[in-house]
């Protein structure tokens, strides 16, 4: 094995056994419970996280980060994703991570060495308009002297508690990333998530923000969105590769615990083939999520079409795995108290990060050459 | 071996190929063209077949690593890769396939007795004599273990009676490879015995089945007092259950040749010939192409974890039996539907041979489900042997 290998496979060890020990889902149910307007996350806890390598997984050695290839990303949010850690890992070395490294200015390595550090959470303002063709940002940005003025509004997930959104902005000519503090916006509407994560909207009206904060150079809106499309689909889908594994795998431990009419309900061959279904799909999926990680490292001329195909399927599979989880618990299944209830919330949330089935399918098919018009 | 040594054998084996390996051997095998060897099928329809076989026999190429006493080419494992290389650049046929030499040999190889290899094993090896599985019986699909067809000792023989059915190949095929009950007393897997039987042998009697691809190389074969020498016994008597789950373990390692055939379901040709404008099936059709990529990676990582050794790798043998029999199933009903009438046309002149062959290769897709162990078989053996889960 290689001395890279060693260290990978450590580093994930020992991830693993920190997110095992988190009691993330105990955590998301008080989340979920107390609502408010509070981070759905603890900053200490990001912060160990930190000083294990977990922000700065995705970085090069010159950000201060591990040099290790893309996928050990996707590997970490596939453990992260088991266990519903519920800091913004996907938010931060998903999504974030993926764009600034592809800006490349000096704001953004300034940004990226201190995600690193832990020092700071950085979101992603998504909408599902952003999959569309001829979108156009709902923001727009003007230049003023030395500040640009800001108008219209966004979402982003894990806000309040991000201490930087990156956003797009149209401008003359095209689309631009910027970075700004929500922390210095007037009005944030924050709605809790149905797996207790914060989601904010942030009214940008009026907003300034200096020149600095505008990221790399104008961009067409295709080129702009296409770290997240390739890499940031391709993460997300390890994370939701990770709820859909640790769902199947609740449920058939609890198919050889629960009894009824005398008999341990995983001996009735009804729900036994429904589990055994779901191993044949979850190994599809599997091996489509492991392609497209694999294809991020060699930067593959088709990285873009298995995020694609491994979003879409994977969008499938995390949804079945986790109904059938509710279905395969009974009763048990709908009560708080369960787990697998939080899994089904978190694949519908994690289905609409990076672009939803819909839409990776459907990019999938112009990728493969058989979409017709109308469908992006 | 040293590279040198390689080199020089992939060069001998290239030469011997541009030499010997007939033109119309160098494309893809026709449905109604395979090399299956055997004395009363008559000659092939392509005589080329039967020429590339003669010739890949007499080195042999049939199986390349048996050892040259049974008629093999004794090839290292280096050696074959290499000779397969060298086959898939010119786009050579397999010159032999079937039964015989695909799950019969490797099963004569590890249970016959050294008298059983001499005598049924170079036959084989030069496509001479076809064998068939007697295996299933009305009575006995899916719970293979519990077929009744008794085998009772008199003197140097056993009397074969009984009947069974899905003997495919048996109106041409030479002998027949069969399971029989021994011990009728004991437990179901403990009295079962393999034997090895001449087609010719009086008592046996054969009738194809018609199927609804209009295919009738399924047969029923009927066994009315057949003695079959106690020497035609392989393995031990009642030991003939593990002999039967080694065979059959080979028969579903053999199934790449299966997927590779069935992958030409030509669903993305027909839809660039007519882009329909339903947004439902462009999603069927994208939907499959991917689904084709998931059957892709999935086989690779099969093949990876096999190769590390990894006993777990096991599991993928029942998965890929699902996961490809549903994918394939849709992508010939795609396919069928994209031809509009000409994909539900039956017979008639007009009709040409891609459609016709598409139609029936459809019908085919249906048995993907049920040959070589039903979906619900395996979904059993996923159940209990993967998830763990309790036996009812």
């Amino acid at each position: 094995m290689h001395e890279i290998d060693q260290e990978v496979d450590e580093f994930l060890a020992v991830a693993a056994d920190f997110a095992r020990k988190r009691d993330s889902l105990g955590y998301v149910r008080e989340s979920l419970t107390d609502g408010g307007e509070a981070s759905s996350f603890d900053r200490h806890v990001w912060r160990a996280q930190a000083e294990l390598g977990w922000t700065s997984i995705a970085l090069p050695e010159a950000f201060g980060g591990s040099g290790y290839p893309s996928s050990v990303a996707g590997r970490l949010l596939r453990i992260c994703g088991q266990q519903l850690v519920p800091e913004p890992v996907l938010s931060t070395v998903g999504l974030a991570t993926p764009v600034l490294l592809m800006l490349g200015c000096d704001s953004a390595a300034r940004l990226l060495t201190r995600v690193g550090t832990g020092e700071c959470v950085v979101a992603v303002a998504e909408s599902t308009a952003m999959w569309r063709t001829g979108w156009e940002p709902d923001v727009r940005a003007e230049a003023h002297d030395d500040v640009w003025k800001l108008s219209g509004s966004v979402r982003a997930l894990d806000v309040p508690g991000a201490d930087v959104v990156l956003l797009l902005a149209a401008v003359d000519g095209g689309c631009r990333w910027l970075s700004i503090d929500p922390a210095g916006v007037q009005r944030l509407g924050v709605v809790t998530l149905i797996d207790g994560r914060r989601c904010a909207t942030i009214e940008l009206d009026g907003f300034e923000v200096p020149a600095d904060s505008l990221l790399g150079s104008v961009l067409t809106a295709d080129a702009a969105v296409s770290p997240i499309l390739t890499v940031g689909a391709a993460l997300t889908s390890a994370w939701m590769l990770g709820i859909a594994e640790r769902a199947f795998e609740l449920t058939v431990d609890y198919l050889k615990v629960r009894s009824q009419f005398g008999a341990l309900i995983g001996s009735y061959q009804a729900l036994q083939h429904r589990a055994a279904r779901l191993f044949c799909e979850l190994e599809v999926a599997r091996s489509v999520v492991l392609r497209a990680l694999a294809a991020l490292d060699g930067s593959a001329p088709d990285a873009a079409l298995w995020a694609s195909a491994a979003k879409a399927r994977v969008g499938d599979f995390a949804l079945r795995a986790t109904s059938e989880a509710i279905q395969l618990h009974g009763g048990i299944g709908m009560t708080h108290e369960a787990d697998v209830g939080l899994y089904f919330k978190a694949a519908r949330v994690a289905d609409m990060v990076a672009g939803d089935r819909a839409f990776h399918r459907a990019r999938a098919g112009q990728l493969l050459g058989i979409a017709t018009s109308g469908v992006l | 071996m040293s590279v040198f040594e390689i080199d020089d054998f992939r060069r001998d084996v290239r030469k011997w190929l541009d030499a010997n390996c007939p033109a119309t051997m160098r494309t893809p095998v026709a449905a109604d063209e395979f090399p299956t060897g055997g004395r009363r099928g008559g000659p092939a329809k392509n005589p080329d077949t039967d020429v590339w076989l003669k010739r890949a026999a007499s080195r042999g190429f049939t199986v390349p690593t048996v050892s040259t006493e049974y008629g093999g080419a004794g090839l290292s494992a280096a050696e074959a890769d290499v000779l397969a290389e060298e086959m898939r650049r010119i786009g050579a046929r397999p010159p032999l396939l079937g039964s015989g030499v695909a799950l019969l040999l490797p099963t004569l190889l590890r249970f016959g007795t050294e008298e059983q290899k001499r005598i049924h094993v170079p036959p084989i090896v030069r496509g001479e004599v076809r064998w068939c599985q007697g295996f299933s019986e009305p009575e006995a699909g899916s719970d293979l273990a519990s077929l009744r067809m008794v085998a009772e000792r008199d003197g140097a023989d056993f009397v074969l009676n009984g009947q069974k059915t899905w003997t495919s190949f048996a109106t041409v095929a030479d002998w027949m490879f069969c399971l029989a009950r021994t011990d009728t007393a004991a437990p179901k897997r403990e009295g079962i015995s393999m034997f090895l039987l001449d087609m010719d042998t009086p008592g046996l009697s054969i009738r194809p089945i018609r199927l609804i691809n209009g295919d009738d190389e399924f047969c029923e074969s009927f066994f009315d007092n057949v003695r079959v020498p106690a020497e035609n016994v392989l393995g031990e008597v009642n030991r003939g259950w593990s002999v039967a789950k080694y065979l059959l373990r080979a028969e579903r390692e053999d199934v790449r040749p299966w997927v590779e055939a069935s992958y030409s379901f030509p669903v993305l040709e027909s839809w660039r010939e007519n882009p329909r404008s339903e947004s439902e099936l462009q999603v069927r059709v994208v939907q499959s192409e991917l689904d084709r990529l998931g059957l892709d990676e999935l086989m690779k990582r099969a093949k990876s974890e096999a190769e590390r050794g990894d006993p777990a790798a096991e599991r993928f043998a029942n998965v890929f039996k699902v996961v490809h029999a549903e994918y394939q199933q849709e992508r010939a009903e795609l396919a069928v539907l994209l031809r509009g009438t000409d994909g539900i046309s039956w017979s008639g002149e007009r009709i040409n041979k891609a459609d016709s062959d598409l139609v029936r290769g459809w019908l085919t897709s249906r048995a993907f489900s049920i040959a070589g162990g039903s979906s619900e078989i395996q979904l059993n053996t996923i159940g209990s042997r993967w998830l763990g889960l309790p036996v009812a």
